[in-house]
């Protein structure tokens, strides 16, 4: 691998400049093949460091008074970044700068701190002219792993049919390569936007169950925040600032964030916190690079099996919306049955995979023809499934003779606890043409009345009548059947309110002003060439606009 | 600095903007007693919504009036820290000194209820 590091010294004189100037200098070291690993917080960690760094050569080395400026070097190469502050004064003795009173009122003191928590390592080299502080902080993957052990997890989850079960495949692991009594792996929930602990060893129950922490809260939060691993060699000496608790047995503690990077910048999912070896040995900058490699490699399996499992669950569901859709256009007729004394066309188009229109041609023995447009609310696999019980109702109670409005009474009736149930309703019409070809008798739920073309022109059937109650509402509902009187050459045009509600790509409805118009422009056409020459108009006045509601309409001339 | 100073239901609200680093640590104290003087009221919301950045020399800030206020029986909260500027707060363990809310409405009403 060709070296890639990147050194830029930089210098500047007025402490207005230091935020600017660095992040120029680091606009430099930051390239196509690193910028995964800067993210927003990283990069705020590593201008906090290095601002507490540089007002410490200002305020203890006077560094811009006897100097006239401050002299920095930034270098990244493929482990992480290492930032140098050099001063000209007396120097000071790192490692005698005490922790920082917490929860006191001290205006200062918390430099040196802030730095420890934010790097890696925090050292001052003096030298006899002068003296350099070099803030070091490693990217989070960097150090290769134990091979064989990543194999044995990632094989694991693989054949774990619930990813579930890999949090603690992953834990189950590491607790054997580090001989821990405690540990636990906690996973960050964007809802409750806490971590909770998703596997555990050594816990009690409900510590496991009730661990709810913040992003930035105590160590665990810390390690999330700023996707740094922490090692804590002993926690009654340390610069920390977190102290043991009770129920940790031994001194030393890791914890390590899960890091993956799906696509541009790294992304957290978690933390993994190890304590208590069974040994009580302390944990060593050694344990702290395997476990933070086997945590990120471990972490992209994760990823990787969780985008499986999502897109396979996906794909499960569009495999059964595409048979839904199937099975729903063969409840609709294929081509208009072939009836004596009619030309039948008609077409539905659903504005998703299925929908709750629904349109049929049902020629009863007897030679009358029953007509049916419907329309079940919502256009979803609910409203399918509601068409199709409707269906299924309707060639039940269409015997011999029967009377539409005693039709829709009984289909109501029938249908009428499930609607409620399900917060759904049908309006529906439905026709019965006699046998003689000269009359149509019309019962109507809530439905547009069909249309008559008729010598040219188009007009509602029943112009100035209300349609009756929808069905699902009132439960012992009289629904009448209206006659009209036809003569040949007459198409009646049956539709749902799909088309009149249809929105056009200038913002207006196409409404029954635009429809009748539709109508009358293809009246002299025959059924077939009408509905093609309808369905380009609607396309066109919808323009690329989705279409919102499903369209239906049926067609029935009179030879 | 302070972009805005409004009184609201009782409450002083200070509105800042930019980075709070080394070169403004004076500024930021001066601005922020003057105002304080000028209103004479001790129940402080401060809005970092603006603040993309917190040093620990403006965070000493912070601290020095916050013992001042309080010392009259006043307060400083804070609210709409950005999650950088909140992990600073709670490295430094001062989510613990200070009350941090999410929204001003929240720090203005939580003066109210006090």
């Amino acid at each position: 691998m060709k070296n890639s590091n990147l050194r830029w010294s930089f210098s500047f004189s007025n402490e207005g400049a230091i935020l600017s100037s660095f992040e120029k200098i680091l606009k430099k070291v930051i390239t196509k093949q690193n910028k995964r690993y800067f993210s927003k917080q990283f990069i705020q960690d590593l201008l906090t460091a290095f601002t507490e760094g540089v007002a410490n050569a200002i305020r203890h080395a006077h560094e811009l008074e006897k100097h006239g400026k401050i002299e920095c070097t930034l270098c990244v190469d493929a482990q992480g970044v290492e930032m140098t502050i050099e001063d000209h004064g007396p120097g000071f003795n790192l490692t005698r700068v005490p922790l920082p009173k917490f929860r006191t009122y001290a205006e200062s003191g918390r430099g040196v701190f802030m730095m420890r928590q934010l790097m890696d390592t925090v050292s001052y080299q003096r030298g006899s002219k002068k003296n350099k502080l070099i803030l070091k902080r490693s990217f989070v993957n960097a150090g290769s792993g134990d091979v064989d052990l990543l194999y044995e997890i990632s094989d694991a989850i693989l054949q774990s049919p619930n990813p579930e079960h890999a949090y603690d495949i992953i834990l189950e692991k590491m607790v054997g390569v580090f001989g821990v009594e405690k540990a636990s792996i906690l996973r960050y929930d964007p809802e409750l936007k806490k971590l909770k602990v998703v596997a555990s060893r050594g816990l009690k129950k409900n510590v496991k169950e009730l661990t709810l922490i913040r992003p930035g809260e105590g160590i665990s939060g810390y390690v999330f925040q700023h996707a740094k691993p922490c090692l804590i060699e002993d926690m009654e000496k340390n610069q920390s600032g977190w102290r043991k608790k009770k129920k940790y047995k031994s001194r030393s503690f890791i914890s390590a964030p899960l890091v993956c990077f799906p696509m541009i910048r790294q992304e957290t999912l978690g933390v993994i916190n190890m304590t208590d070896r069974i040994n009580g040995k302390p944990f060593t900058k050694k344990d702290l690079r395997l476990l933070t490699t086997i945590a990120n490699q471990a972490t992209a399996y994760l990823h990787i099996c969780q985008f499986h499992s999502k897109a396979k669950k996906a794909e499960v569901l569009n495999r059964e919306l595409e048979i839904a859709r199937k099975i729903q256009q063969s409840y609709l007729p294929s081509k208009p049955p072939q009836v004596s004394g009619f030309e039948l066309a008609g077409w539905c188009d659903m504005a998703q995979s299925v929908g709750g229109d629904y349109y049929d041609f049902l020629p009863a023995e007897d030679g009358s023809l029953y007509v049916v447009v419907a329309d079940v609310s919502g256009h979803d696999v609910a409203a399918a499934l509601t068409m199709a019980n409707l269906r299924s109702n309707l060639k039940a109670h269409l015997t011999n003779n029967a009377d539409p409005g005693v039709v829709l009474e009984l289909l109501n009736k029938s249908l009428f606890d499930d609607l409620v149930r399900h917060d759904q309703f049908i309006s529906i019409v439905l026709a019965k043409f006699s046998q003689n070809r000269d009359e149509v008798f019309i019962a109507n739920a809530g439905h547009p009345y069909p249309f008559l073309l008729r010598e040219g022109k188009s007009v509602s059937v029943f112009p100035n009548l209300a349609s009756q109650s929808v069905l699902g509402t009132i439960q012992n509902e009289k629904y009448k059947m209206l006659p009209f009187k036809l003569s040949s050459g007459d198409t009646l045009v049956f539709f749902t309110d799909g088309i009149l509600e249809m929105m056009g790509q200038k913002g207006s409805r196409l409404g029954r002003m635009g429809w009748t118009q539709l109508l009358e422009n293809h009246a002299s056409k025959s059924l077939a060439s009408m509905i093609a020459a309808l369905q380009e108009d609607l396309t066109s006045f919808r323009g690329p606009m989705a279409p919102h509601d499903d369209v239906t309409a049926a067609f029935v001339r009179l030879q | 600095m302070i972009t805005a100073a409004a009184e609201k239901d009782g409450v002083l609200v200070l509105v800042l903007e930019g980075n709070l680093e080394i070169s403004k640590q004076s500024k930021l104290k001066d601005e922020l007693q003057k105002q304080i003087a000028l209103s004479s009221n001790m129940q402080i919301l401060v809005d970092l919504r603006k603040v993309s950045f917190v040093d620990s020399a403006c965070l000493g800030v912070f601290i020095g009036l916050a013992r001042q206020v309080r010392k009259d029986g006043g307060d400083i909260r804070l609210a709409g820290l950005n999650d950088e500027v909140m992990a600073i707060f709670q490295m430094t363990r001062l989510d613990k000194v200070f009350q941090i809310f999410a929204a001003n409405e929240q720090g203005i009403s939580s003066y109210q209820s006090s």
